[in-house]
C-alpha cells in the first residue's frame, strides 16, 4: 500500500475516515441515499405501503398530507408510491444504458487500436459517424423499431452514448498500447488475446469506473426526456420521466407532482455524480502514489 | 431533452491527444484535404445509416403518406409510389438520393409535399439561436462558478463544487416546465409563447443552459486547478501579479480549452435534442421538425435533417480546433490528432 | 354556443386579472362576473392572434386530410353551401339548388360576382375543377374523397350554372359540401400543383393566406375585396380585422397561459384541466360547444378474441366507469355520453344512454358465463390457460387527461379481470396496427352533423382495404341488415320513417356492445375579450370563424 492511501488513516482517528478515505459529509449522504434508492429499486414494498396502481377519482390532486406525503396525482394515486415503484425501471434504464453504451464503446475502441492501420481508420470514422449523428434521429429510430419499454429506453440511450465512451476508451487504449507493460508483456511473447484481457482492458477500464456512475445518473435524465414525449414505460407503470410528462398540464394547479420526480431525479443523479466524482478522486491518488 | 448524457471525452487528461509525428511536414494543403475529405465520409455513412434504418423501421410509408380515412384505391397507391420514387429500385433510389443532394435537392416531404430543403431551411435559424444562446448562457454561469470559487477557502470550494454537481443533474425539460410556470404563468415577466426574438430565448436557453454549466463547470475547474498549481502561475504570483488575473489571464485558458471539446459535442447535441424545451415553449427547430418526421415515416424530411446535421457538426468541430488554437498554440497537435 | 362573459370596464378588468393571480376570494369576485357595459361596437383593423394545438400538414385541406386543415380552410375558403345549427343548409357561393327526383342530379346556380383572390372568376368550371381536384388521388384526400365515392360527374351548363351527378341517391351530399374541406379553391392555383398550393392555396374567403413561417405560424392578410360571406355572418363586405395570424402551440398548458396573459387573443383547443380557470376568468369567453356524430369512444375488435364473444364486450362495458373520470380528470368540460350517437345529433335515440351502468358483479357474471372462469395469480381472468388480454394501441401524445382517463379504464376492468394494455406507440406504428386488425380496443369518433357518421364506422363497405390499409369499420362489424338500414336511413326522406330506420341502428349497435362511449367530442375555443371579440363557432366544422371577429381599441 503506497504512502498516500495510508496517510488518511494515520491522520484521523474517526471509524468513517477508515472506510472511506477522503470522504467528507456529502459522499455519505450521496452514499445513503444509493442505498435508498437501491431499496426502493428491489423491495419497494420496504418503503411504500400504498399500492402505486390503486386508483381513487375521487381523491384525485390532493396536496402533500400525512396519508400521502407526495400527495395524489390525477387519477388519486399515492405519487409517493409511484416515485418509489418507478425507481426500478428508471435506475434499469440508466444503468443497462451505460452498459450498453460501454459495450459498443469498447467494440470501437478498442478494436481500432487492435486490427491494424485500416481497422483503425474504420473505427475512428464509425466513431466521427456516431458523433456526427442527431442522438434524437437515433433514439427515436430505435424506438420505432423496438416499441416503447423501458428495454427499449436503455438501448436508445445507449447507443447515443456510445460515441462519447468510444472516444474516451480509445484515447486511452492509444496510450495503453504505446505503454511499458504492453511492450513489456509483447517481448515476454505473451499471445495477444491474453495481452488484451489481462493486460490492457484493465488498465484501460479502471479510469472508467467513476465515469460510470456519472453516467448512469446522466442516462437517467435523458431517458426521462424520451419519456416526456410519451416514449417511454406504459401506462399504468410509474417511471420518473414518464410521471413529470404526465403531470406536465398540472404544474399550476398540483405543483406537488412535477416537484417531487423531478427532485427525485436530480437528487439520484447527485448523488451518483458525487459518488462518482469520489471515487474518482480516490483512482487518482492510487495513481499518482 | 437535450442533456448532455456523458463526457464525450471532455473530461481533462482523459482523453491523449493522438500522436501525429508527421505533423508540420504535411503541407497546409493536404490537410485541408483530408479534412474534406473526413467530412464527406462523414456525410456519406451518416447518411446511409439513416437510409438503411428507415428501410427497416416498421411501418409503410406510402400508406402513411395519406391520411387515415383516406381511400387506398391500387391506382392511388400507384400514382403515390410512382410521384415519390418509390417504385424505383432501392439501389436506385439510394443512388438517386446523392445525385440530388449534389444538386442541393433533398427531396420532397411526404406529408406536406413540400420541398425538404425549405422545411428544413425554416428551423435552422431558431434552433441556432437556442443552441448558440444556451451555449452563452452556459459559459457565462461556468465561467464565473469556476473563476469565483476554485481554490479559495474550503467552504466556497465546496459550495461552488456542490452548485455544478446539483445544476449538471436536472433534467432541463423540467427546468423548463419550472421556469415558465413561474416566470411566465406567474410572474408574468415573459411571454408564455412568443414574445420579441431575445425575450423569447432567454427561459428556454435558461433551461437547457442550466445543466449544461453544471458540467462546464465541472470540467473547467479541474484543469482551472491544475493550472494554477503549475509553475507558470505561481511565477506569475511571484511577479506580483493580482490573483483575479493569475486566474482570468493565465489558468482560465487552460480550464477553457477541455470545456470547449465538450462544448462542441454539446452543440450536435442540442441542436436536436432540444425537442422538449422547443414544446414546452412553443417554439420551432429541428428537434420538433425531427420528431414530428419519424412518427409520421417522412423519410425525406429525416434524411435531409441529419444531412444538415452532419454538415454543421464538421464545421462546428473545424470552428472549435481554430478557436483551441487561438486559445492556446499548442493545442494545433490536438487538433490534428482528432480530425 | 355559449358565451360566458363579455367585456367589462379596464379599470375592473385589471383587477380581475389581479383577482386571479392572487386566487383571493373577496365579495369583490362578483363584480368580476358582472355583465358588460364597455361599448362593444365592432371596428376595422388590428391583428388576431390565434393559437391552435396542431400544425397542418398542407393548407389545402384536400391534400392528406385532417381536423386541423380543415380548422385553417374556413379561413380562406367559402364552401358552395353553408349549413347553420339546427342542420338545415343555406346557399352561399350558390345561390340556390335543385335535386332531381331520384336524388342523382344537384344543379347548382351559382353567384356571378365573386373572384378568388388571384383574381380568377368564380364560376361552374371551377366547380367541376375542385370535384376534380377533390378526386385527385395524388391528393391522398381523407377528409372529402371517401364521402365522394358516388361521384359520377359534373356538367358545365353556362358560367353560373353546373350540375353535379352521383351514381347513386347519398343523403348527406349536402352536409359534405357545406364541410370546409370542400372549400372551393382557385382552379388557377390547383393547376400549379400540390407542393405549391399546400403553402399558399387561394380561395374567395375573407383572409389571404400570406405567408407559412413552418412550425411557427401561418400569416393572414384581410381580402379587401371580400363579398361573400355565409348568411349566419353578422356582417358583410370585408373581415374587421386586418390580419390574423395562426400560432401553433401544442403545449396545452402553453397555449392556456398565452390566452390569459393576452399572448393570443383566441385559443382552439382549451386544455381541460383550463376550463374552471378559464370559466371564472373575467376576461376570457369560453366557447362550449358539443360536436355531433360518433362521440369520442373505444371500437372493440370483434375479428378475434376475446371480443368476438358479446359476453366479453357485454362484460367491459359494465366494468369501466368513464363518467366518474370525466369528473375528476376533464372537470366538467367534457360530457358524459353513453350511446352510438352524440346528444346533438339528428336522429339522436336517448334510450340508450344508460344501457350498460357500471357494475362490476354483472361483468364478473357475464365473464363466468363466457368461460372466462379462472384467475391468475395477478387477479386477471384465463381461459384454457390464456389470459384475458385486451390491446389498446393509442398515439405516443395522447393528452395527459385522456391518458388518464384510459388508466381509470384499465383499474376498473382489471376489478372484472381484464388485463388492458395501454400501447403506447409513435403515429405510424399505431396506424399500422389499425390497417392490419391487431388492436382490440381502438380510439374512434367522427364529427358531422348527421347520423350518416354510423353508416360511416359500421356500414360492411369500411371493411375493405387496399393491401392492409386503413378501414373505417373498425369493429370488424359485417351485417347485411345493418348495411341495407344505413342504405335506406340515407335514401328516404319521411322523417318519422328515418327516425325508425337510425334508432334500429342504434338499438343493434348497443345491444352488440360494439364500442364503449367516453365522452361527446367538445370542441372547446376561448377567447381573451381584451384582445379579440365577437369571435363565433362555425356549425360545419365546429371551430371557430374569425369572418365576424374585431380587435378592441387599446
Amino acid at each position: 500500500m503506497s504512502a498516500a492511501s495510508i496517510m488518511p488513516f494515520l491522520r484521523g482517528p474517526r471509524l468513517p475516515r477508515a472506510w472511506l478515505p477522503g470522504a467528507g459529509a456529502g459522499v455519505y449522504l450521496a452514499i445513503l441515499v444509493l442505498a435508498i434508492v437501491l431499496i426502493a429499486a428491489v423491495h419497494p414494498q420496504l418503503l411504500a405501503r400504498q399500492d402505486p396502481y390503486d386508483i381513487d377519482p375521487t381523491n384525485a390532486f390532493s396536496a402533500p398530507n400525512a396519508a400521502h406525503w407526495f400527495g395524489t396525482d390525477q387519477n388519486g394515486r399515492d405519487t409517493f408510491a409511484r416515485v418509489v415503484y418507478g425507481t426500478g425501471s428508471s435506475l434499469l434504464v440508466g444503468v443497462a444504458a451505460i452498459v450498453i453504451a460501454l459495450l459498443l464503446g469498447i467494440i470501437l475502441g478498442i478494436g481500432g487500436t487492435l486490427t491494424g492501420r485500416w481497422g483503425d481508420i474504420a473505427a475512428r470514422r464509425l466513431i466521427e459517424v456516431l458523433y456526427a449523428f442527431p442522438p434524437l434521429v437515433l433514439a427515436l429510430v430505435c424506438i420505432a423499431l423496438l416499441g416503447p419499454s423501458a428495454e427499449t429506453l436503455a438501448v436508445a440511450v445507449g447507443f447515443g452514448g456510445a460515441a462519447g465512451y468510444a472516444r474516451i476508451i480509445r484515447a486511452r487504449a492509444l496510450v495503453v498500447t504505446q505503454s511499458d507493460y504492453v511492450f513489456a508483456a509483447r517481448a515476454l511473447g505473451h499471445a495477444p488475446s491474453r495481452i488484451l484481457l489481462n493486460t490492457m482492458l484493465p488498465n484501460i477500464a479502471r479510469p472508467l469506473l467513476p465515469l460510470l456512475t456519472l453516467g448512469v445518473a446522466q442516462s437517467i435524465v435523458w431517458a426521462t426526456g424520451l419519456s416526456f414525449l410519451g416514449l417511454g414505460v406504459q401506462p399504468p407503470s410509474s417511471e420518473w420521466g414518464a410521471m413529470l410528462s404526465d403531470s406536465r398540464n398540472y404544474t399550476a394547479m398540483a405543483w406537488w407532482l412535477t416537484v417531487f420526480p423531478g427532485a427525485t431525479i436530480a437528487i439520484t443523479a447527485l448523488s451518483l455524480t458525487a459518488f462518482g466524482r469520489y471515487l474518482r478522486s480516490r483512482l487518482d491518488v492510487a495513481q499518482s502514489a | 431533452m437535450g442533456v448532455v448524457q456523458s463526457y464525450p471525452g471532455g473530461l481533462p487528461g482523459q482523453e491523449a491527444p493522438e500522436a501525429s509525428p508527421a505533423f508540420g511536414r504535411v503541407s497546409l494543403l493536404r490537410q485541408i484535404g483530408n479534412r474534406i475529405g473526413a467530412a464527406l465520409l462523414v456525410i456519406w455513412l451518416s447518411v446511409t445509416l439513416t437510409f438503411v434504418a428507415l428501410q427497416v423501421v416498421p411501418g409503410d410509408p406510402l400508406k402513411l403518406i395519406m391520411g387515415p380515412g383516406a381511400i387506398l384505391t391500387p391506382q392511388a397507391i400507384a400514382v403515390l409510389r410512382q410521384q415519390f420514387g418509390l417504385d424505383q429500385p432501392i439501389l436506385y433510389r439510394y443512388a438517386n438520393y446523392f445525385v440530388g443532394l449534389l444538386h442541393g435537392d433533398l427531396g420532397l416531404s411526404y406529408r406536406s409535399q413540400q420541398p425538404v430543403s425549405s422545411l428544413i431551411a425554416g428551423q435552422v435559424l431558431p434552433s441556432l439561436a437556442l443552441t448558440g444562446a444556451a451555449l452563452l448562457l452556459a459559459w457565462a454561469l461556468a465561467v464565473s462558478s469556476v473563476v469565483i470559487s476554485a481554490r479559495r477557502n474550503r467552504v466556497t470550494e465546496s459550495i461552488g463544487r456542490s452548485v455544478e454537481v446539483t445544476l449538471g443533474s436536472l433534467p432541463d425539460f423540467w427546468l423548463g416546465l419550472i421556469l415558465i410556470t413561474v416566470f411566465a404563468f406567474t410572474l408574468h415577466w415573459f411571454a408564455a409563447s412568443g414574445g420579441g426574438f431575445l425575450a423569447g430565448l432567454v427561459l428556454p436557453a435558461a433551461a437547457l443552459a442550466i445543466p449544461l454549466a453544471g458540467f462546464l463547470a465541472q470540467v473547467m475547474r479541474q484543469s482551472f486547478e491544475d493550472a494554477l498549481d503549475q509553475p507558470f502561475a505561481l511565477s506569475a504570483r511571484a511577479r506580483g501579479l493580482r490573483d483575479w488575473r493569475v486566474r482570468v489571464r493565465h489558468a482560465l485558458p487552460h480550464a477553457a480549452l477541455p470545456a470547449l471539446a465538450l462544448s462542441s459535442w454539446a452543440f450536435g447535441w442540442l441542436i436536436s435534442g432540444s425537442v422538449a424545451i422547443e414544446e414546452i415553449f412553443a417554439r420551432r427547430g429541428l428537434g420538433s421538425l425531427i420528431f414530428t418526421a419519424v412518427s409520421q415515416r417522412d423519410f425525406p424530411v429525416i434524411m435531409g435533417s441529419v444531412v444538415l446535421i452532419a454538415v454543421l457538426y464538421v464545421f462546428i468541430n473545424l470552428l472549435t480546433d481554430v478557436l483551441a488554437i487561438l486559445i492556446d498554440p499548442r493545442a494545433v497537435r490536438a487538433a490534428e490528432g482528432s480530425a | 354556443m355559449t358565451e360566458t362573459s363579455s367585456a367589462r370596464p379596464p379599470a375592473i378588468r385589471a383587477f380581475c386579472k389581479a383577482l386571479n393571480l392572487t386566487l383571493l376570494v373577496t365579495p369583490l369576485v362578483a363584480a368580476c362576473a358582472l355583465p358588460a357595459f364597455a361599448s362593444d361596437t365592432p371596428r376595422y383593423g388590428g391583428t388576431i392572434v390565434l393559437a391552435t394545438l396542431a400544425e397542418p400538414v398542407c393548407l389545402d385541406p384536400t391534400v392528406g386530410g385532417d381536423v386541423p386543415q380543415d380548422i385553417i380552410a374556413h379561413q380562406f375558403l367559402d364552401s358552395l353551401i353553408s349549413q347553420d345549427e339546427e342542420g338545415s343548409y343555406h346557399p352561399w357561393l350558390a345561390k340556390s339548388w335543385e335535386v332531381s327526383p331520384d336524388g342523382l342530379r344537384y344543379t347548382f346556380h351559382l353567384r356571378n360576382d365573386v373572384k378568388f383572390t388571384d383574381g380568377t372568376p368564380f364560376n361552374a368550371a371551377a366547380v367541376k375543377a375542385n370535384f376534380n381536384h377533390w378526386l385527385d388521388p395524388k391528393t391522398g384526400s381523407a377528409n372529402i374523397a371517401p364521402e365522394l365515392t358516388a361521384y359520377a360527374g359534373t356538367q358545365i351548363v353556362d358560367d353560373d350554372t353546373a350540375i353535379v351527378t352521383l351514381k347513386t341517391p347519398v343523403a348527406f351530399f349536402l352536409t359534405t359540401l357545406a364541410n370546409p374541406s370542400a372549400g372551393i379553391q382557385s382552379p388557377k392555383a390547383i393547376a400549379r400543383g400540390n407542393t405549391l398550393n399546400c403553402e399558399s392555396p387561394v380561395g374567395s374567403g375573407p383572409f389571404i393566406v400570406q405567408k407559412w413561417v413552418r412550425g411557427s405560424g401561418i400569416f393572414f392578410t384581410r381580402n379587401e375585396n371580400y363579398n361573400s360571406p355565409p348568411p349566419q355572418a353578422t356582417h358583410h363586405g370585408k373581415a374587421y380585422a386586418e390580419k390574423v395570424e395562426w400560432r401553433i402551440i401544442q403545449e396545452p398548458a402553453t397555449r392556456y397561459n398565452a390566452l390569459a396573459s393576452g399572448d393570443v387573443g383566441v385559443i382552439n383547443g382549451l386544455p381541460p384541466e383550463n376550463y374552471i380557470p378559464a370559466k371564472s376568468a373575467g376576461n376570457v369567453t369560453v366557447i362550449d360547444d358539443s360536436q355531433p356524430g360518433v362521440p369520442w369512444e373505444v371500437d372493440l375488435n370483434t375479428k378475434r378474441a376475446p371480443f368476438n364473444d358479446l359476453l366479453v364486450r357485454q362484460a367491459f362495458r359494465h366494468a369501466i366507469n368513464p363518467a366518474v373520470a370525466l369528473r375528476s380528470l376533464f372537470f366538467g368540460a367534457y360530457k358524459p355520453v353513453g350511446g352510438p350517437l352524440s346528444p346533438d345529433t339528428p336522429f339522436y335515440d336517448a334510450s340508450f344512454e344508460h344501457a350498460y351502468p357500471y357494475d362490476i358483479a354483472t361483468a364478473n357474471k357475464l365473464l363466468d358465463q363466457a368461460g372466462w372462469t379462472a384467475r391468475d395469480s395477478a387477479g386477471y381472468r384465463t381461459k384454457d390457460g390464456k389470459r384475458l388480454t385486451v390491446h389498446f394501441p393509442v398515439y405516443a401524445n395522447t393528452q395527459p387527461a385522456d391518458v388518464a382517463l384510459f388508466e381509470q379504464l384499465q383499474a376498473t376492468a382489471k376489478k372484472a379481470g381484464f388485463d388492458v394494455k395501454i400501447e403506447e406507440a409513435d403515429r405510424s406504428q399505431v396506424h399500422s396496427r389499425q390497417y392490419t386488425w391487431d388492436y382490440d380496443l381502438y380510439i374512434d369518433y367522427w364529427t358531422v352533423n348527421t347520423p350518416g357518421a354510423l353508416k360511416f364506422i359500421y356500414d360492411s363497405e369500411g371493411l375493405t382495404s387496399i393491401d392492409g390499409g386503413y378501414h373505417n369499420n373498425e369493429v370488424g362489424l359485417n351485417n347485411k341488415h345493418i348495411d341495407e338500414l344505413l342504405d335506406r336511413g340515407e335514401q328516404v326522406s319521411d322523417h318519422a320513417e328515418q327516425q325508425k330506420i337510425y334508432s334500429d341502428v342504434q338499438k343493434y349497435v348497443s345491444d352488440q356492445a360494439l364500442f364503449a362511449p367516453l365522452y361527446v367530442y367538445p370542441s372547446l375555443a376561448a377567447f381573451n375579450t381584451d384582445k379579440v371579440r365577437g369571435v363565433r363557432s362555425d356549425w360545419s366544422v365546429h371551430s371557430v370563424t374569425l369572418y365576424d371577429a374585431w380587435v378592441p381599441q387599446g
